[in-house]
Formats: structure tokens, C-alpha cells, sequence
């Protein structure tokens, strides 16, 4: 199969408001969706392997509304990601980051520092694996920077219940934060 | 009426619009109850905020450049489309990856080489080389079927006459292979390594075209929209291919390279040749077929041959003069090509960089008629200085 200039031949037919194709949504898109997945999963082999498969959706079955395709990417994204979250085991794998952490050292002074910062890292992770998929889904996106009305599109709801949504997000994260600590 | 929580959480956000933002800003000078939940909801999203940013803003750190990511995910797509069938494609991957190189990098080796390198040939001809193009083409679009299509072994048994002249030699020095060879041999100074200068014979290549085969071959390869003039019908094209010179350095197996590259593990097509420095001269191989024949028609065939639509193949035609430059088609994901000038004349530097694998140049330019390709692992930029030191 030969990737043409203005898209994919095969399942992924441009449509018109999208002239670019796949490729000019690839390009534009990659790093904001392999960034949104590294600081969810924390692990650039992770974040790579799920931004793969997130294009690979958008390849195999492109959404209809070629409009909203940054919301569509970022929810195919999330929904992978945290997906993979709630389906490590947390425990061994977070014995296992933190050790190569020790290990390889790092860029800071004080590697207990950064071996501090990243049990910080899972500890975030954990709680929002435990969270209603949507509302860790608005949250994880809210922090990385998406705006109220990207984020509308992300959760297919108006602007006008973001912040609903926001809240009760905000309330779950912190009530499930201060139990694991109270553990 | 109060206000919502969600309303508050936007207003604290500042996405509220101005006439939102107005009437709560009113609502919550004169409503302690409401400020009340406002100030709660703000010191929530502090705390939150101290804890989701410790996973922001690090992956900077190794954000990945999108054309590797691109070139990631073409070998995803393989993987996906072919799960069943995933060593075969990574086979069929590679193999045209790298014949794309054999094809100029072994002019002067056996023409027992299936495949690709061979249907290339001959659709290749009619041509003296004066100039180097490079065409990208999507190695995912080769027909898998044509290193084991049957149709193919058996044109290549009947139809192809193949008188090498003479035996390979190994020489001392570049007088004796200018004197074998019948050109001049220029080497390079600035490299390592014990120096090994081959002599390969030249080889003459006779092919009939027997067009309802050829079309039953296209068929099978599921290309039965390409148009082959009728003329070809009968046609004998005689490929003449010089004596060439091969001068290598460093851990290279010249004698089993050709294998190597076509039968090796196809998901380790460097083992061998990653340490090897070779270059090669010989002169233009001289290719003549009867009158009349349209070379843009066979060439815009061969192309499609190798992955593009019949648009793109037309168009990349039209671009080129066929009767003078030898076409090579690389892969279009982890290869790059540029324009430089190497040896006091216009070349092409292709650089190869696969996941897992040392960089590969191959570096080709046409000088007094003669062909100079240089291949080995690292940058362009040793290409470069190498070839700049032929002497």
C-alpha cells in the first residue's frame, strides 16, 4: 500500500474538511499525543507503543467527523493509556521504575531526590487508574494544558459542563488521594 | 440562585464568557455561602494542581522526532496488517530495502539474484548512465509474491541467457586492476583497514520478451493495471554490464555478500556488511533493445512495480530522461537522499537509518563515465571525506 501526498489509501479516505490526510494529522498531532501518554504513563517505550496504536485506530477506522479529530485523539489516547494504567501490576512495576531510576541515576544532584519525585509520579498514577475513567480522563488533560473547550470535545459534551465535570473530577481525585495516604 | 460547582470551577479557570463572568462576579460579593465553596474548589484545584504537574513537562526530555515516529509507525502498520505473516514481512521489508542498494551496489556481481534486482534490470534498460535519480518508494507496496513467484523463476530460467566473461580476481594494487579492468582505478586515502581489490568480470545479459508472460507475471503480482506497449512483444534487449572494480576495507566477505544480502536473516540485513567500507567503479553497463521502444512507457511500468500509483509513476517519468539516468528507488521511511557534491561533480548521498541498526550511507556519482558507489556504516559526512580522498 503506497501513502499518497493527501492521505492513506485504504480504510482512511480524507475527507473534505481534511484535505491533509493522515499524514498532515500525524504530523501535527504526534507530539502533543506522545506527550499526553509519557507524562500519563511515564515510560517513553509505553508512550510510544500506545501513540502507535492510537494512529493506528485513527488509520484503521478513521471517525466520520474528520473535525473534531484532535478531541477524538486525544480520547482514543487516554482511553489506551489509562487503560494500560489500570492494567499494570502496580506494585511490581512500580518497584521495578523506581530500581532502574536508582540504578541509572539521573540528571539531579541528589538521586533520592528524584527517586522522591517519582514515587510522587506513581503515587498520582495509582489514584487516577482508581478513578472513574472520565473524570481521571478530564483531569490528566486539564493539567497537561488542554483548554475548556478542547477538552468538550475530548468528552463529546458543551463547554458549558466542563467545569462540572472539572469539579467532580477534582473531588474524586482527592478523596481517593487522601485514603491511599491515610494506608 | 447560587451558583453551580461547575460553574465556579470555569469561573476559576477563567473560561466563563464576559456576560457569565459578570453576573457571578455580582453573585459572589453578596453571597458568603457561595464564596465559601469558591475558596474550597480553588484550594482543591491547588492541591491537585501540586500533584498532577509532577507528571507534566518532562517528556521533552524524550520526545521522539515525528519522522522516526512516522517511520514507527509503517513498521506498526506491517505488524498490524500482516500479524500472521510477520516474519515474512519484515523479510519483504528489508529485502527491498536493501536491493534497492544491491541493485547498484552489486552491478558488477551475478546476475543470479532473485527478485526484485532482476525484474529491475530489465525494465531498467536502454540506457547509458550519465546521472543518478532517486525515487521514494513505499517498500510495503512490493508484491510480496515476487521473490517466490513461479511465474517469475521460470522467465528468469527460460528466458534470461547469461555469459559471465571470465572469473573474479583478487589484485594487489590499482595498476594491475586498471590494467584487468580496462579503466582507470582511483582509491581513496583517507580510510582505514586492509584494503582488498576485487576484479569482477563483466557479464552479458540476454532477455526475450515474451510479452502474454510478462503480463501473466503482472497479473499474479496483482499489477495487471500497468501498461506494457505491445512492441515489447519479442523484443531482445542485451545488457552488457563492464568489468568492474570493487576495492573494500575493513571486516567485509566479498565472496558471500551477494548471498548475504538476498538469503541472510531478513531482520539482521547489516550482519556482515556493517563494518565493511566497499567501493565500487565501473562503467556505465551498456543496454540496447530494438528501435521505437518507449523507455518513459517501461519506465513509468517499473515504478509501479515498485509501489507508486500509475499517477505517480507518470509524473516521476516526465521528470527524468530515461535513455541516461539510472533510477534507484529507496525505501520512503528511514531513508533519506540529498544532492551533494562529491568528487568535483553533482552525486546523490542516500543515508539509511533503521531502528537497532548502525547507519548506512551509500553514496553514488557518475564521473567520466564512469559509476562510483561507496557504502558503509555511519554519516554521510565519512562518505564524503572518503571519496574526496580518491586518488
Amino acid at each position: 500500500m503506497i501513502v499518497t501526498s493527501n492521505g492513506l489509501k485504504g480504510n482512511f479516505t480524507p475527507g473534505e474538511e481534511h484535505a491533509g490526510g493522515f499524514e498532515a494529522i500525524f504530523q501535527e498531532h504526534w507530539p502533543k499525543i506522545y506527550g499526553v501518554l509519557y507524562s500519563l504513563v511515564g515510560d517513553h517505550l509505553e508512550a510510544e507503543d500506545l501513540a502507535l496504536e492510537t494512529f493506528w485506530c485513527l488509520y484503521q477506522r478513521p471517525p466520520k467527523d474528520h473535525r473534531d479529530i484532535s478531541g477524538w485523539l486525544y480520547r482514543v489516547a487516554t482511553n489506551l493509556g489509562f487503560n494500560a494504567l489500570r492494567s499494570r501490576k502496580r506494585r511490581g512495576r512500580y518497584e521495578e521504575e523506581a530500581g532502574r531510576l536508582s540504578l541509572h541515576g539521573s540528571s539531579a544532584a541528589d538521586p533520592s531526590i528524584e527517586v522522591e519525585r517519582h514515587e510522587a509520579q506513581e503515587r498520582v498514577r495509582q489514584v487516577l487508574a482508581k478513578m472513574k475513567p472520565r473524570s481521571a480522563q478530564v483531569l490528566h488533560l486539564r493539567y497537561s494544558g488542554l483548554s475548556y473547550s478542547e477538552l468538550a470535545e475530548v468528552l463529546e459534551i458543551t463547554p458549558g459542563s466542563v467545569g462540572t465535570f472539572l469539579a467532580r473530577a477534582e473531588e474524586e481525585f482527592e478523596r481517593i488521594y487522601r485514603r491511599m495516604e491515610g494506608e | 440562585m447560587h451558583i453551580s460547582d461547575g460553574e465556579l470551577r470555569t469561573y476559576l479557570d477563567k473560561e466563563l464568557s464576559a456576560p457569565e463572568l459578570e453576573r457571578v462576579n455580582a453573585h459572589l460579593e453578596t453571597c458568603p455561602s457561595c464564596q465559601e465553596r469558591a475558596d474550597m474548589l480553588s484550594k482543591r484545584a491547588g492541591y491537585i494542581r501540586a500533584r498532577l504537574v509532577t507528571l507534566a513537562g518532562h517528556h521533552d526530555a524524550h520526545q521522539i522526532p515525528i519522522p522516526t515516529a512516522r517511520a514507527h509507525f509503517e513498521e506498526r502498520i506491517s505488524i498490524k496488517e500482516n500479524r500472521t505473516m510477520l516474519n515474512k514481512i519484515f523479510a519483504r521489508q528489508y529485502r527491498l530495502a536493501w536491493a534497492a542498494i544491491a541493485l547498484v551496489l552489486i552491478l558488477g556481481l551475478s546476475l543470479a539474484f532473485p527478485g526484485v534486482r532482476a525484474i529491475a534490470d530489465s525494465f531498467l534498460g536502454l540506457f547509458r548512465v550519465q546521472q543518478i535519480s532517486v525515487v521514494q518508494v513505499n517498500p510495503g507496496n512490493l508484491p510480496e509474491q515476487l521473490g517466490s513467484s513461479s511465474q517469475f523463476e521460470y522467465m528468469l530460467s527460460q528466458d534470461v541467457q547469461i555469459e559471465e566473461q571470465g572469473e573474479a580476481q583478487k589484485v594487489d594494487d590499482a595498476a594491475q586492476a586498471a590494467q584487468l579492468a580496462g579503466i582507470p582505478v582511483r582509491l581513496p586515502t583517507d580510510i582505514e583497514g586492509d584494503q582488498h581489490l576485487m576484479v569482477q568480470p563483466g557479464v552479458r545479459a540476454t532477455f526475450k520478451i515474451d510479452l502474454p508472460q510478462v503480463k501473466s507475471l503482472l497479473d499474479e503480482l496483482g499489477q495487471n493495471d500497468i501498461d506494457l506497449p505491445s512492441s515489447l512483444n519479442g523484443a531482445t534487449v542485451t545488457m552488457e554490464l563492464p568489468t568492474s572494480v570493487s576495492a573494500s576495507y575493513g571486516d567485509c566477505d566479498f565472496s558471500s555478500k551477494a548471498v548475504e544480502v538476498t538469503t541472510g536473516d531478513p531482520d539482521r540485513p547489516s550482519a556482515g556488511l556493517s563494518d565493511c567500507i566497499s567501493l565500487m567503479q565501473v562503467p556505465s553497463p551498456d543496454i540496447s533493445a530494438p528501435p521505437g521502444l518507449d523507455t518513459a512507457k517501461i519506465g513509468e511500468a517499473f515504478l509501479q512495480v515498485m509501489g507508486m500509483t500509475p499517477e505517480e509513476a507518470a509524473q516521476f517519468s516526465s521528470t527524468v530522461n530515461w535513455s541516461t539516468t539510472l533510477v534507484v528507488p529507496i525505501p520512503q521511511y528511514g531513508t533519506s537522499y540529498q544532492s551533494v557534491l562529491v568528487d568535483g561533480v553533482e552525486g546523490t548521498l542516500i543515508e539509511q537509518k533503521l531502528e537497532d541498526q548502525p547507519d548506512q550511507y551509500l553514496l553514488l556519482w557518475v564521473k567520466d563515465g564512469i559509476i562510483y558507489a561507496l557504502t558503509g556504516p555511519g554519516k554521510g559526512a565519512t562518505a564524503l571525506k572518503i571519496a574526496d580522498s580518491l586518488k
